[in-house]
Parts: structure tokens; sequence; C-alpha cells
């Protein structure tokens, strides 16, 4: 026997035994003594298994698909907003010094505890944020 | 002043409030397009969003390998719409209590919130 034959016979024969359910020999065919047995396989061909098949999976990998789907809505906008407003005080000295300084206070004596005050409030925003809170300025609108 | 666009990234990795709520439903699978769709929704007037494309990212294997390694420049940035009549409005003299009138407080502490 060559090889040559070999080979062109083995694809083939699998082939032929994955596409095509054949019916088992007799041999292995339960025998019933009644006529309650099904009148069909559940699963006949190799496409029904397939659709079979996700079915069969864990249950909870749809409802994961289904949660990586967000609804949109103005709340995203709003902490955009808010973040932006955050950014900008602390991204400006100045109206950051304004803003933390009582009235009574002079700009000079905040601009010499910069260095406290920036420790300070990272101390009340580590706080705030154990806390479940954090503030926030919040420039108006626009109109 | 340099601050008038930020990228959106910045905002989301880097702000407090995007820290806050980093752990809660949907914020902390929401993507930065996410940002971008709803501000382009519900804040077109009040926003501008624009997409930065960094010109030096189509340069050959060899230039980008050669050159210093650096944060990549393309992305989103925002910006209020109204900023330039911002600059010169009246906030600058605002006084503290007038600062703290418009604090507001973001509280995490709803039963129907759910973590990530």
């Amino acid at each position: 026997m060559s090889t040559m034959s070999t080979l062109d016979f083995i694809p083939h024969s699998l082939k032929r035994r994955k596409v095509g359910v054949e019916k088992p020999s007799s041999t292995f065919e339960p025998q019933y003594s009644t006529g309650s047995s099904p009148s069909k396989p559940l699963i006949q061909t190799a496409s029904e298994l397939a659709e079979v098949t996700p079915q069969m999976g864990p249950p909870n990998q749809k409802l994961k698909k289904e949660k990586q789907v967000i609804k949109l809505s103005w709340e995203f906008a709003f902490l955009v907003w808010l973040a932006l407003s955050d950014y900008w005080i602390w991204a400006d000295g100045d109206l950051r010094r304004r803003i933390e300084t009582s009235e009574g206070e002079s700009t000079v004596d905040a601009v010499d505890n910069e260095g406290d005050l920036a420790e300070d409030e990272k101390e009340s925003r580590d706080k705030s944020d154990e806390q479940g809170c954090t503030f926030l300025i919040y420039v108006p609108p626009y109109v | 002043m340099h601050f008038i666009d930020v990228p959106l990234d910045h905002l989301l990795k880097k702000s407090n409030v995007f820290r806050l709520v980093s752990n809660l439903q949907p914020y902390c699978a929401a993507k930065e397009l996410t940002y971008v769709n709803s501000l382009r929704q519900f804040a077109k007037g009040a926003i501008d969003v624009r997409f930065i494309v960094d010109a030096e990212s189509s340069s050959t294997r060899a230039a980008v390998s050669s050159r210093r390694k650096r944060k990549p420049q393309s992305g989103y940035e925002v910006r209020r719409s109204d900023f330039a009549s911002l600059k010169d409005s009246e906030f600058s003299r605002y006084s503290k209590s007038r600062w703290d009138a418009l604090t507001i407080y973001m509280v995490i502490s709803s039963p129907f919130l759910t973590f990530c």
C-alpha cells in the first residue's frame, strides 16, 4: 500500500464521519421492549449541535455581554463638567488661593504657606475620600 | 492660559471626580468615547470637544524608535465654550464666602449604586 493512497483515504473518511451522523450499529442500539422509544434523536446533525452548544455554556456569559452596553446619559457629561471646573481651579494658582483664603487673611500669607496649604488640602481630600465625599467648586454653568 | 484645552484622558485618569466614581457602575466600564458622545449629545453648547491627531505619529518606525519616549499627543480635548467670557468675568473677584456658597458636595451613599 503506497503512502499517497493512505493520505487520500484519511481526510475522506474523517469528513464523512463528521458531517453525516451515522446510525449506530445494531450492536450498540438499545433494545426497547415497548414502543416508548423516541421517534428521533435530539441532535441529528452537526449543525444542530452547533446551535445547541452555546446554550449549554455558562449561564452568565450572555449577561456579562449585556452589562458592557452602557446607556448614554447626561451624567457622563456632568462629571466631565465637574472635573473640568476642578481642574481649572487646580491649574489657576491665584484663583485657588483666593478660594481657600478667607476674606480677612492676606494673599501674602497664603503664598508663604503654599507648601503647608497643599499638604492640608491633600490630607483633607484623603479624609473626604475615605468618608465617601469630596468637595468641588462649581463654576456657574453657561447660560 | 495654558489650561484652556484639557485632554479628556488626563481628566479621566487624574481628576478627583473620576477617581471617586471609578468603582461604581457604569462609570468603571465607561470608555473615553462614552464621555465624548455624552458631551456631544447633552453638553453641546457648554463644552467643546475636539479630536487632536498627533502629526508625528505618522512618521516612520525608525524615527519613532530613535526619538525619546514621550506620551502620545493625540486624543480628545475638552474646553468650556464660554471660556472667553469667563476669563474677564467677576469670578476672579469672588470672595471665599461666595465660593463656599457655590461649593457642591458629592456623597456616595445611595443604596442603588452598584460597585464594580
